[in-house]
């Protein structure tokens, strides 16, 4: 029996395929037809009202090609008189509402002037109301009323994609207007500013402020590259003239990002060409000033150091911070230097400081030590849990699509002590005290267990310690445990049950449950979340780390950690020994290295005698600041590479100046495990150079020109990486990366990488689910230090604000504030605005107050983006026993009314 | 065959069966003391898919304006999943002229109660949205108050009746804010789920697809009201009142409620058989035209219909009057009549009014053509326009709606068809208004408001 032939139907004279729920529009583009419109983006629900798309059906009245579903047989036409004529009338409706200069027929103009030009309207139609003033009030967006027809892609845009529902129509009929808030000020609205509404924007009424306007400078480049700031990875659209980066936007169908992406990775790109960018590399001349040098000579003064220290004190003696922000390629040459030319495994990087637990807490229980999920789970999930994070703000882009993933129904369970702005949109908000996670996650599989919630056949075939947690479990009371979390336990319940009814699901986290010291621990008991609802190695499901930095990902995967080699392989293993003897001539030691706490620690008690930190400002955004900088000041030698002359960078013996993100080739791996090329948009200034040339040249200077070093490209070091570590990377070339790169593991050349890791069972044979007890938190809060502070971030800037500070987002939020809950501010006669002092045990910061119920009462929150505030000098020196993970969440306090600042 | 005794308004003392004045709200011990709640119980009795079945043998036409098959409306509905399933009751009533919906909730909210609980039943539907427009602040009181009796003689809420066949109804009441564009069934179920009424693109349907993402049926008051003696006294005795369709379209049975105003005696909602000529309602009914004047024109059901023109006064009320008399159709059957002293500029300006102010703003004929077609009238109206300008007017009119495939609602179409229809059954009226043009005069005529004539001639490519 042979299949009947496929329906057709037929667009202006062509048969065409008929696609169950395909609107005319769509099937018309595949074919390459043109239906002209001004209401419909790819991406949107279709809106309908332009009307512009009518098109015309045998037998039918005409519809609108937009939102009209093709249906076989159907014999359709675009174009003739009778719809030019309609289409030429609707155009002239809308013309004429606009004031006569607004607009004009522009066959290079925006897509609405470019139809006025090609239905020939005549341009005297125009209203003689006088043309309102323009919106400029936003640092990045301004909005010209006298342009807009009122197609609302903007609105739809913003509630469709990014889900923040700053738009809305005023008015009835011809009165009918955009608005956008209470006031005609962009700057007064809920907007984000993550520019999805000007990109659909079809008249120019929205459009962005960091670009050229049109008719002024255009591009002379443009390359697909990846965002620097979040762990996200987007991919972006670099367009760039004279070396300046012009503009970012979206790459419409990334497999990451679809088109989207946040005000940072959009609009804060400025900084690249700030004044104060490093050029030249510099050494610190006699009078403990610096001194510009040249490449050769800041080479050589480097090499030689780094070998009078090793062969003075020991290769134990020197260590290295790799950067999140910079590629694979220069973190994983790094590594490789301290390794293999130097002979020590004290390199670490700055996931230390936010996700080493989380990395460690999966590695335990799965085998591998990151995500096993993808972001392409988000839109699959039936049930999202997030905990400890603040995707909104911190992680924009994943932000939105688990809010859109709520609003399309999918159960959302929110578990942060602040009510997050996602809360808002989850069935149920578990406000657990700081410090309380692991008993809350406790409390949350006690009644999974005991209400028969779990899943049972993936538990049993697939993980080893159920007994012994349900044992565990029975102990606790849910009561007991209430006292801890301060979460009604009947909260508890309601929250189990969905997670149990609702399940498999996606398991969210970030820096809240990993930076504390149960940070392994809360994310082990989160573990057996996931564990116990069968999400693990499902599609849809899974633990989904929401990583912080760009490459914070590819920095572990690198090997920029003390007690792992690339790709995670074991130091003490003879076969890697042999592999790595091979590959870079000398195998590291078999004995872990130090972590950057411990190196901080060693340098103050003079056993660390060199450290080369590349692209991080830890005098900054470390914990314990007062210590940290103790550490630096008494090293021998302290390299930096950086952008900018940091508060680190001040204290370097050389400083080397780097290239930035827009400035240079490589790859990042983001947060789903994918690695992505990064390509140049623009020169780096000066003679600033990117890292992993600087790293190369070193050890060639170190190594006597060693060949093992003679690497030419970026691709080359990826390609040694694949001999190094094949079960993970055997498969990565930068030929294969293409648009949208490839999730590791990916071992051979023919393996499309992987999207759900332990999909056919575990790399450590069986999950384990564990038992996990609670330690309180170390620093406590007693009668002098009565109130708990939690660090973090916001929206518009970017950790300690050395890219977001030096572009216009700092008119967006200039400070950082001290958010504290409205009766504490009763208590303590803090009127909002007002600056408090924060006393800990360790230092103490001074912050303007501002009062928010997002709070719970007793806690603050206090972000770190801006020097002078010094945030984590109050942060105390507590780690996770088994990550080192310091903790930024749980710091007691004490606040107090500041005088007015002196300045 | 004309309706014998009173249906609709059996517990309603109306001309020419009672005596208005007579009138008073039938509470629910009175309603069942009367026989009320009776068709419920033994509907509860029966498979649901009988009573669909009796409804569409009926051929009961929605009474909400666009006059469609109920029962065939209710086959729309995909089987029960489980889920919830919703009745929406459209008491918007906000079409000027049309006050019907109103008398039953005035005296007898109880009929329509007894309705909705037999189309739940029948239909599956589980929880029911009373929407009421806003300006019925009476009317929503009365009718919360017998919501509340019913849920407490079990009729809603799952107890009493309902118990026996394991069935529970809620009805939840939803007032609107003043917006015409909330009685557009689609409209109607945004403003229910809380967001501006504006219509959705269809399909999906709401049997289909409706309040929130559910399947969801929309029925007028009076249809649901008209369900209970239906399901009562069966499909062939309900089909014996009224008319068949005499150019073979589908028929026009049963009594309808018709609320006469104007220029007429006696103004008010009468309940009379479907096919009355327009005249004997008149004359009949409504008491004859005021201080004997001559009829002039009818809008025929509310003013979206159009108008009948100066000869069409003995048109049949029925579902056929749309395509024999050149209006849109029957609407609500409501007609408002003018007698000979009616300005029909006026009344077209007017009309124009409402509905570019009630235009939701969605589509652009209808936000923005609207505007032109009112400023037109304007300018008609003040003898400032040309020949030419009516032209303009009809095409522009003759441009928007759902029928020349411009808009997403009927709103347009109602605009569409009250300027048309007006402005070309009394085109000599109009005429007799504006300067002659002469091609090239008007061309540099600017006004005020910076547009001349021409220009608009212009902006619709005529
Ligand atoms: C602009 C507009 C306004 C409407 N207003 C009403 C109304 O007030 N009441 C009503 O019952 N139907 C109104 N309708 C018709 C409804 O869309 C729908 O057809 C009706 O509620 C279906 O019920 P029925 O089949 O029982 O008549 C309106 C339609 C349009 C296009
Ligand atoms: S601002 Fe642009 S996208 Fe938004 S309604 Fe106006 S024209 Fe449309
Ligand atoms: S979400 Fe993260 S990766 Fe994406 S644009 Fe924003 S900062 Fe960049
Ligand atoms: S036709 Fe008018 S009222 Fe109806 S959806 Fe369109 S703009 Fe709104
Ligand atoms: S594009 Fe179809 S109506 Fe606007």
């Amino acid at each position: 029996m042979s299949d009947p032939p496929p329906p057709t139907a037929t667009i202006d004279g062509r048969v065409v395929p008929v696609r169950a729920g395909a609107t005319i529009l769509s099937v018309a583009a595949q074919h390459g037809i043109d239906i002209p419109t001004l209401c419909h983006a790819d991406a949107l629900a279709p809106e309908g009202g332009c009307r512009l798309c009518l098109v015309e059906i045998d037998g039918q009245r005409p519809q609108a090609a937009c939102h009209t579903p093709i249906a076989p047989g159907m014999i359709v036409r675009t174009t003739g008189d009778r719809l030019r004529h309609t289409r030429r009338s609707l155009l002239s409706l809308m013309r004429a509402a606009l004031p006569a200069d607004a607009v004009r027929p522009d066959p290079a103009g925006t897509r609405f002037e470019r139809l006025l030009a090609a239905y020939d309207v005549p341009a005297e139609v125009a209203s003689s109301a006088p043309r309102p003033a323009m919106d400029e009030s936003h640092p990045y967006m301004r909005f010209d009323r006298s342009k807009c027809i009122t197609c609302r892609l903007c609105l739809n845009a913003c509630e469709q994609v990014q889900g923040q529902f700053v738009y809305g129509i005023e008015g009835r009929g011809g009165a009918a207007r955009l608005i956008y808030g209470p006031t005609d000020r962009f700057a007064d609205s809920a907007c984000v500013a993550c520019g999805a509404c000007v990109d659909v924007c079809p008249t120019g009424a929205i459009t962005d402020r960091d670009r050229v306007p049109s008719g002024g400078a255009r591009s002379d480049r443009a390359v697909d590259s990846v965002c620097g700031y979040c762990g996200v990875g987007c991919r972006g659209h670099v367009e760039s003239a004279d070396g300046i980066v012009l503009r970012v936007t979206g790459v419409r169908d990334a497999a990451v990002n679809r088109g989207h992406l946040c005000v940072k990775g959009r609009y804060a790109h400025a900084f690249h060409h700030s004044a104060d960018r490093l050029t030249t590399p510099l050494l610190r001349d006699r009078g403990g000033g610096f001194r510009p040098a040249t490449w050769s000579e800041a080479i050589a003064f480097a090499a030689r150091r780094l070998l009078e220290i090793r062969d003075r004190d020991g290769a134990d003696a020197l260590g290295t911070m790799t950067s999140s922000r910079s590629t694979n390629e220069a973190a994983y040459l790094l590594q490789r230097l301290f390794r293999s030319v130097i002979g020590t495994n004290n390199t670490d990087c700055c996931a230390r400081v936010c996700h080493s637990s989380t990395a460690v807490a999966l590695g335990l229980v799965t085998g591998t030590g990151a995500a096993t999920a993808s972001y392409a789970d988000l839109e699959e999930a039936g049930l999202l849990v997030v905990a400890g994070a603040n995707p909104t703000e911190a992680h924009p882009v994943v932000g939105a699509r688990i809010r859109q993933a709520a609003l399309r129904g999918a159960a959302l369970i929110v578990i942060d002590p602040r009510r997050i702005e996602l809360a808002a949109y989850a069935d149920v908000h578990l406000p657990a005290w700081p410090g309380s996670n692991v008993v809350l996650f406790n409390a949350l599989a006690k009644v999974l267990i005991e209400e028969g919630l779990c899943a049972e056949s993936y538990v049993a075939g697939r993980c080893e310690g159920f007994d012994e947690l349900r044992a565990f479990l029975r102990r606790q009371s849910l009561d007991g445990m209430a006292t801890v979390t301060r979460v009604p336990p009947d909260l508890v319940r309601k929250a189990a049950r969905i997670i149990g009814s609702r399940g498999p699901g996606l398991f969210i986290s970030g820096l809240g449950l990993s930076e504390q010291t149960q940070g392994v621990a809360g994310v082990m008991a989160y573990c057996n979340l996931g564990l116990l609802t069968g999400s693990l190695g499902r599609r849809g499901a899974g633990m989904l780390p929401l990583r912080g930095q760009n490459n914070v990902q590819g920095n572990a995967d690198m090997g920029a950690q003390p007690y792992a080699l690339t790709g995670y392989l074991k130091p003490d293993d003879p076969q890697v020994q042999a592999r790595l003897r091979a590959a870079w001539g000398a195998a590291p030691p078999a004995e872990p290295g130090m972590t950057i706490p411990e190196m901080y620690d060693a340098a103050v008690a003079g056993r660390l005698r060199a450290l080369w930190i590349q692209g991080e400002d830890v005098a900054q955004s470390d914990p314990n600041t007062t210590h940290v900088l103790r550490a630096l000041e008494s090293l021998d030698l302290l390299i930096v590479q950086e952008l900018f002359l940091t508060e680190t960078a001040r204290r370097a013996h050389v400083v080397f100046p780097a290239a930035s993100v827009f400035e240079q080739d490589g790859t990042f791996t983001n947060g789903e495990r994918r690695i992505q090329r990064v390509r140049a948009a623009v020169p780096p200034p000066g003679e600033a150079r990117p890292d992993w040339e600087v790293i190369r040249d070193v050890a060639r200077a170190m190594s006597g020109r060693d060949g093992r070093w003679a690497f030419t490209r970026p691709s080359e070091v990826m390609d040694e990486l694949a001999q190094v570590a094949p079960h993970l990377f055997g498969g990565v070339s930068y030929a294969r990366l293409g648009a949208d790169g490839l999730q590791w593991p990916c071992p051979d050349a023919d393996h499309p990488g992987t999207r759900t890791v332990h999909a056919d069972g575990f790399v450590r044979g069986r999950a384990l689910l564990m038992c996990v007890e609670y330690a309180p938190p170390q620093d406590a809060t007693d009668g002098s230090h009565p109130y708990v502070l939690i660090t973090g971030r916001v929206l518009d800037h970017y950790n300690v604000g050395t890219m977001t500070r030096r572009t216009p987002s700092a008119a967006l939020v200039g400070q950082d504030d001290l958010e504290l809950h409205p009766e504490d501010a009763a208590r303590l006669r803090i009127h909002d605005g007002a600056r408090v002092r924060i006393t800990s045990r360790w230092g103490q910061a001074v912050a303007p107050a501002r009062l928010s119920r997002r709070m719970i009462p007793g806690t603050v929150f206090l972000s770190f983006h801006f020097p002078q505030t010094q945030t984590n000098r109050v942060v105390g020196p507590y780690t996770d026993p088994t990550s080192r993970c310091p903790d930024y969440k749980v710091v007691a306090v004490a606040l107090s009314p500041a005088e007015e600042a002196a300045t | 065959m004309p309706v014998t005794e009173p249906v609709l308004t059996r517990r309603i003392p109306t001309a020419p069966w009672g005596d208005p004045r007579d009138r008073r709200i039938i509470g629910y011990d009175e309603y069942v003391r009367t026989g009320g709640y009776e068709t419920l119980r033994r509907a509860l009795t029966m498979d649901p898919s009988s009573l669909v079945q009796t409804v569409k043998e009926s051929e009961l036409r929605g009474r909400g304006g666009a006059g469609f098959p109920c029962g065939l409306k209710w086959t729309f509905l995909p089987p029960p999943d489980g889920n919830r399933r919703y009745l929406a009751i459209n008491c918007d009533e906000a079409e000027p002229g049309t006050f019907k919906d109103r008398l039953l909730c005035d005296y007898d909210p109880h009929l329509v109660l007894e309705g909705i609980a037999i189309t739940c039943w029948a239909c599956r539907l589980d929880t029911a949205y009373f929407f009421i427009r806003g300006e019925y602040h009476h009317q929503a009181k009365i009718v919360e108050r017998a919501i509340r009796e019913a849920y407490e003689k079990g009729v809603f809420g799952g107890r009493g009746l309902m118990q026996a066949c394991d069935f529970k109804v809620d009805c939840h009441m939803h007032r609107g804010a003043g917006a015409y564009i909330c009685g557009e069934e689609t409209g109607l179920l945004e403003a229910v789920e809380g967001r501006r009424g504006w219509p959705r693109l269809k399909p999906p349907f709401p049997a289909v697809k409706g309040l929130f993402g559910r399947p969801t049926i929309v029925n007028n008051v009076e249809t649901l009201a008209a369900v209970v003696p239906i399901v009562d006294r069966g499909a062939a005795w309900w089909k014996s009142m009224g008319t068949a369709s005499s150019i073979g379209a589908p028929g026009s049975y049963g009594p309808k409620l018709m609320g006469v105003s104007g220029h007429v005696n006696r103004p008010g909602v009468y309940e009379c058989d479907l096919g009355i000529p327009l005249r004997k309602l008149v004359d009949e009914f409504a008491g004859g035209m005021r201080a004997g004047r001559r009829f002039k024109g009818a809008i025929a059901g509310g003013v979206s219909m159009g108008i009948l023109g100066p000869d069409q006064f003995d048109a049949e009320m029925d579902f056929d009057i749309g395509r024999r008399y050149d209006v849109m159709g029957l609407g609500t059957a409501c007609p408002t009549i003018f007698d000979d002293q009616t300005d029909m500029v006026a009344v077209a300006r007017n009309i124009s009014r409402f509905f570019s102010n009630e235009s939701c703003g969605q589509c652009t004929p209808c936000r923005e053509g609207a505007q032109w077609m009112y400023r037109l009238l304007c300018r008609i109206e003040e003898g400032d326009a040309t020949t030419k300008d009516l032209d303009l007017l009809n095409e522009l009119a003759g441009s928007m709606g759902i029928i020349p495939g411009t808009t997403i609602c009927g709103l347009a179409d109602g605009h569409n068809w009250a300027v048309r229809t007006i402005l070309n059954k009394y085109w000599a009226e109009f005429a007799g208004r504006v300067k002659p043009s002469y091609h090239g005069l008007t061309v540099s005529a600017g006004r005020a408001d910076g547009v001349s004539s021409a220009r608009i001639v212009g902006a619709t490519g005529a």
